[in-house]
C-alpha cells in the first residue's frame, strides 16, 4: 500500500509537471497543445545524444531544455500564431506538429528505445518493504521546484502579471499596453521548458522512444481539465489526485488499465463538476 | 386571477456578497413592469435568475402558479419565459427568418413575430448585415416567437435613436395589448421607460427600494437619493 | 399588425430550391456509383485504399453530424469504429448468425455512444474533445488487453459473414444511404439546433434549444454510423487489430472533417481522401511520410481554414464571376 502511495506521488508529480506547461498555453491561447508530446520527445533524445557524445549529464540536460524551449517557441511562431483567432483549427495544427516532431525523432534516432543514464540512477533507499528510487525522487523534487518557481513568476513578477492579464482578457490586456505577441511567445517558451524538464526527468524511469510521451500527455490533459484551465493550483491538486488514482488502481486492480482509472476519475469529476475543480474562465457567457 | 409571474424571497449570493437579497414581486398578466436602479443594484442578476441563466441561492419563482425556480434556460423558454440581452447577441451568419425559426416551432409564429416587431421585410436578410437597432429588434422578435407568457427585456433601447425608441415603445405596448404578455423591462432610458411601464420597481444594493406607478416612484425621495447618493 | 403569410417558406438555414435538393441527390447517386466502381474495379494497393476511404467516409458521415453540424470536436469516432468491428467479429466467432452479429456490433457502438453522450453532453468544447480522446484511449486499452476476446495487440481474424462482392456493394450502398441521411438531418429541426449550438451555444439555450439533449443525440447518431462502418471494415478486411482504432486514428478522423469543411455534405469523402489517401499512398521512408502528412495538415489548415470544399467553392465563384450569395 505504501509503495502504491509513493508511486502515486511520483506519478502525480510527473502529471503536474507536464500539466503546468499545458495549462499555461491552454489558459492563454485556448489551444490543447498536443504537440507538446513531440517537443518532449525531442528534448529527451537531444539529452541522450549529447550525453552519449561524452558530455556530463547536466550539460546534456541543459541542451535538452534549450531544444525544448526553442521548439516550443517555433511551434507558436510558425504555426499556432496564424490561427490565434480561429481556435477551432488548433487540434488539426497540433496533430500536424505532433506527426512532424515525433517522426523527426523516428527518422533521426530510429524506433528502438534508448536508455538515458543519470548520475542518480543507482541510488535507491529501502525502508521496510518500500523501495524509493533516486530517479523518482528527482521527479518529485523537480515538480515541486517547478510549481514554486512558476507560482512565484505568475504572482510576483510583472511578466507573470502580463501573462495572467492576457489569459483573462486578451483585448483588454492589449489596450493596457501588454504586448500580446510577446506574452504568447513567453508562455510557449515556459511551457516548452516545463515539458522538456518533465521529459528529461521522466526518461530514466522508462525509456526514450518517439511515442513515450503519448499516454503521459493524455493524463496531463485530464489534469488540466480537472484542475481547471490556466490554474496552477488546479494542476497541482488535479495532478496529485490523478497520480494517486492511477497508482492505486494499477496496484490493486490492474496495471494494464492504469490510464483507464484516470479516465474514470475524469468521468467522475465531470459528472459532479462540469467545469473542473477550479476554473479561471468559469462562466463562458457572452 | 393567478399572477403571470411571482417571485418570493429570491436571493442570489456570490461568496459573501448578496447581489439580490430577498426580492419578492408579483406581476399580473398583460402588465409592463419597469425595473430600474443604479449600477450594481442587482437588476441584471434578477433577470438572469428569472430566465434561468443563473440559479437562485434562495427563494422561489412561480410562473402562472407553477414553480420554475431552478429550471435550465431552455426549459424556461418552453414554459413561457423569454429574454433579450443587454449586449446584442444574435446568430450573425443566419438570416432573420432562420434565427426566428429556431425559437418558434411553427413557421407562421416566426413570421408573425417578425411582422409584429416591424422587421417583416427583413426576413431574408443576414442578421449580421442589419443595423444595431434592427438587430436588437431581432432579439425581441426571437423572444416573441417562442410564445412566451413573460418577456424579459434587458436594456432594449440601448444604442437606439429617438425614432427607433418610439418604434420600440409601440412594439412593447403591442406585445402587451395584442398578446396579453407580461413584460419586465430593465432600462436606464427614463423617458422611454416612464411612459411605457404600468408600474416601476426600483432596486438598490440587491433589494427593492420602492414600487408603484411611474409618476409616484420618480418623485420618491428615497429613490432620488439612491441614484444620486450612489 | 399581425399578418399571415400564404406562401410556404423553407425552414432550414440552408436556402433551398427544389432544383438544388434534386441536384444534391443526383450527386449522391453519382458518388455512390463511382464508389462502387472504385471498390470493385481497382486492384492492389489502390483498391485497398479506395475501400478504406469508402469505409472511413461512412464513419466520417456520422462524425460530420456531431462535429460538422454541431461544432463539437469528437475524438471518439475511431473508438466507435473499433467497437462495431470487434463486437460484430466476436459475436460472429461465437457462432451468432451474421446479420445478428452485425446488428450486435452496431448496438454495442450505440451503447458506448450513449455512455459518452450521457457523461459528456454537458461539457463544453475543449473538455469534450479531451474527454472523448481519453475514451478512445481506454477503448484501445481494452482492445489490446482483453486478448481472450479480442486476440490482443495482434488482432483477431474475422469470419466471413457475407461474400466479398456483397460486402463491397454494402459499402458503396451504405455510403449513399449515409449521405442521404446526413442531408435529411441537416435540413431538419435537429440539424438546425445543432448549427445553433455550433454558432452560439449559450444563445441557443436561451432561445429554447435543449442543448445537452441535442448534443447527446448527435453523439449517439455518430456512434451508429461509426459502428456500422466498423462492421463493414471487419468483414472486408478479414482481420482487425487495435492499431486501426487508436486515438491517433480518432485524431485523424477529427482532422479529416476539418480538412473537408465542417457540415458540408461531401466532407467525409474529401476529408477521407486526403487523410487516408495521403497516409496510405505516400510511400516514402518510414517516418518521412508522416512528416509530410503533418505538413500537409498544417498547410491546408492555414490556407483554407474553412475546409477544402468551401475553398474550392470560393475559387469557382470568383472564376465564374457570379455574384456571391450573402
Amino acid at each position: 500500500m505504501a509503495q502504491a502511495l509513493l508511486n502515486g506521488v511520483f506519478l502525480g508529480s510527473l502529471f503536474t509537471l507536464v500539466a503546468l506547461g499545458l495549462t499555461l498555453v491552454y489558459g492563454v491561447m485556448e489551444i490543447p497543445n498536443f504537440a507538446q508530446a513531440g517537443v518532449m520527445v525531442l528534448a529527451a533524445y537531444t539529452t541522450w545524444s549529447v550525453e552519449t557524445a561524452g558530455a556530463p549529464f547536466l550539460l546534456a540536460a541543459a541542451a535538452g531544455l534549450a531544444v525544448a524551449g526553442i521548439l516550443s517557441v517555433l511551434t507558436e511562431v510558425l504555426a499556432y500564431r496564424w490561427i490565434r483567432d480561429n481556435p477551432a483549427a488548433a487540434p488539426a495544427i497540433a496533430l500536424g506538429l505532433l506527426l512532424i516532431l515525433q517522426n523527426i525523432a523516428l527518422v533521426i534516432w530510429g524506433g528502438e528505445g534508448k536508455a538515458l543514464d543519470t548520475p542518480y540512477d543507482t541510488w535507491t533507499l529501502q525502508l521496510g518493504d518500500v523501495t524509493i528510487s533516486g530517479v523518482k525522487v528527482v521527479v518529485v523534487l523537480t515538480a515541486a521546484a517547478a510549481v514554486a518557481v512558476l507560482a512565484a513568476v505568475l504572482n510576483r513578477t510583472s511578466l507573470g502579471r502580463s501573462i495572467r492579464a492576457v489569459a483573462q482578457d486578451r483585448e483588454a490586456a492589449a489596450l493596457l499596453g501588454v504586448s500580446v505577441k510577446r506574452q504568447y511567445v513567453l508562455s510557449f517558451l515556459l511551457a516548452g521548458l516545463l515539458g522538456g524538464l518533465a521529459a528529461i526527468v521522466f526518461a530514466p524511469t522508462f525509456q526514450i522512444s518517439p511515442f513515450m510521451a503519448d499516454s503521459l500527455l493524455l493524463s496531463a490533459f485530464v489534469v488540466v481539465v480537472v484542475g481547471g484551465l490556466g490554474s496552477v493550483l488546479g494542476a497541482v491538486i488535479g495532478g496529485m489526485a490523478l497520480g494517486l488514482v492511477e497508482s492505486l488502481g494499477a496496484t490493486f486492480i490492474s496495471p494494464a488499465y492504469q490510464s483507464a482509472f484516470g479516465f474514470l476519475f475524469l468521468v467522475a469529476v465531470l459528472i459532479f463538476r462540469p467545469t473542473g475543480i477550479r476554473s479561471v474562465n468559469a462562466q463562458r457567457v457572452g | 386571477m393567478t399572477a403571470a409571474l411571482e417571485l418570493r424571497g429570491l436571493t442570489k449570493a456570490f461568496g459573501g456578497v448578496r447581489a439580490v437579497d430577498d426580492v419578492s414581486l408579483t406581476i399580473e398578466p398583460g402588465h409592463i413592469l419597469g425595473l430600474i436602479g443604479p449600477n450594481g443594484s442587482g437588476k441584471t442578476t434578477l433577470l438572469n435568475m428569472i430566465a434561468g441563466t443563473l440559479t437562485p441561492t434562495g427563494g422561489t419563482i412561480l410562473l402562472g402558479g407553477v414553480d420554475v425556480t431552478s429550471l435550465p434556460p431552455h426549459v424556461k423558454v418552453a414554459r413561457g419565459i423569454a429574454r433579450t440581452f443587454q449586449t446584442t447577441r444574435v446568430m450573425s451568419a443566419w438570416t432573420v427568418q432562420e434565427s426566428l425559426a429556431l425559437a418558434g416551432d411553427a413557421r407562421a409564429a416566426a413570421i408573425d413575430a417578425a411582422e409584429h416587431v416591424g422587421i417583416g421585410d427583413l426576413l431574408r436578410r443576414r442578421v449580421g448585415s442589419l443595423s444595431s437597432a434592427q438587430q436588437r429588434l431581432v432579439m425581441v422578435a426571437t423572444a416573441l416567437a417562442s410564445h412566451p407568457k413573460v418577456i424579459l427585456l434587458d436594456e432594449p433601447a440601448v444604442g437606439m435613436d429617438v425614432e427607433e425608441t418610439d418604434h420600440l415603445h409601440r412594439v412593447v405596448r403591442g406585445i402587451r395589448d395584442e398578446h396579453g404578455i407580461s413584460v419586465i423591462v430593465v432600462e436606464h432610458n427614463m423617458r422611454f421607460l416612464m411612459s411605457l411601464a404600468d408600474s416601476i420597481v426600483v432596486m438598490a444594493t440587491g433589494r427593492i427600494l420602492s414600487t408603484g406607478r411611474p409618476d409616484v416612484v420618480r418623485n420618491d425621495p428615497a429613490v432620488i437619493s439612491a441614484y444620486l447618493g450612489g | 399588425m399581425l399578418t399571415t403569410v400564404l406562401a410556404p417558406r423553407p425552414t432550414s438555414p440552408v436556402r433551398e430550391t427544389h432544383r438544388s435538393i434534386a441536384g444534391r441527390y443526383v450527386s449522391i447517386a453519382v458518388v455512390t456509383a463511382l464508389t462502387y466502381v472504385a471498390v470493385t474495379q481497382l486492384r492492389g494497393d489502390q483498391g485497398l485504399v479506395a475501400i478504406l476511404i469508402a469505409v472511413w467516409a461512412i464513419a466520417l458521415t456520422g462524425l460530420n453530424v456531431v462535429q460538422g453540424l454541431g461544432g463539437y470536436p469528437s475524438l471518439a469516432q475511431a473508438a466507435f469504429f473499433g467497437i462495431g468491428a470487434y463486437a460484430s467479429s466476436i459475436l460472429l466467432a461465437s457462432g451468432v448468425p451474421f446479420w445478428l452479429a452485425a446488428v450486435g456490433g452496431v448496438l454495442a457502438s450505440v451503447a458506448a455512444g450513449t455512455f459518452v453522450a450521457v457523461v459528456f453532453s454537458r461539457t463544453r468544447g475543449q473538455y469534450f474533445a479531451i474527454g472523448t480522446l481519453f475514451f478512445g484511449a481506454v477503448c484501445t486499452l481494452v482492445f489490446t488487453n482483453e486478448s481472450v476476446f479480442t486476440g490482443g495487440p495482434n488482432g483477431m481474424p474475422v469470419g466471413l459473414g457475407m461474400p466479398i462482392p456483397v460486402v463491397l456493394a454494402a459499402i458503396a450502398g451504405s455510403l449513399g444511404v449515409g449521405l442521404v441521411v446526413f442531408d435529411l438531418i441537416g435540413r431538419s429541426r435537429f440539424g438546425r439546433r445543432l448549427r445553433a449550438i455550433s454558432a452560439d451555444e449559450d444563445l441557443a439555450e436561451h432561445v429554447g434549444v435543449p442543448t445537452a439533449r441535442t448534443k447527446a443525440i448527435a453523439v449517439i447518431v455518430s456512434a451508429t454510423f461509426g459502428g456500422w462502418a466498423g462492421v463493414l471494415l471487419a468483414q472486408y478486411n478479414g482481420v482487425i487489430a487495435p492499431s486501426q482504432f487508436t486515438f491517433v486514428q480518432g485524431f485523424l478522423m477529427f482532422v479529416a472533417i476539418g480538412i473537408g469543411g465542417y457540415g458540408r455534405l461531401f466532407t467525409p469523402l474529401v476529408g477521407g481522401i486526403v487523410v487516408v489517401g495521403l497516409s496510405q499512398l505516400l510511400k516514402l521512408q518510414p517516418g518521412v511520410s508522416q512528416i509530410a502528412l503533418g505538413l500537409v495538415f498544417i498547410v491546408i489548415t492555414l490556407l483554407v481554414p474553412g475546409g477544402l470544399i468551401g475553398g474550392a467553392e470560393r475559387i469557382a465563384r470568383s472564376l465564374f464571376s457570379r455574384k456571391a450569395t450573402s
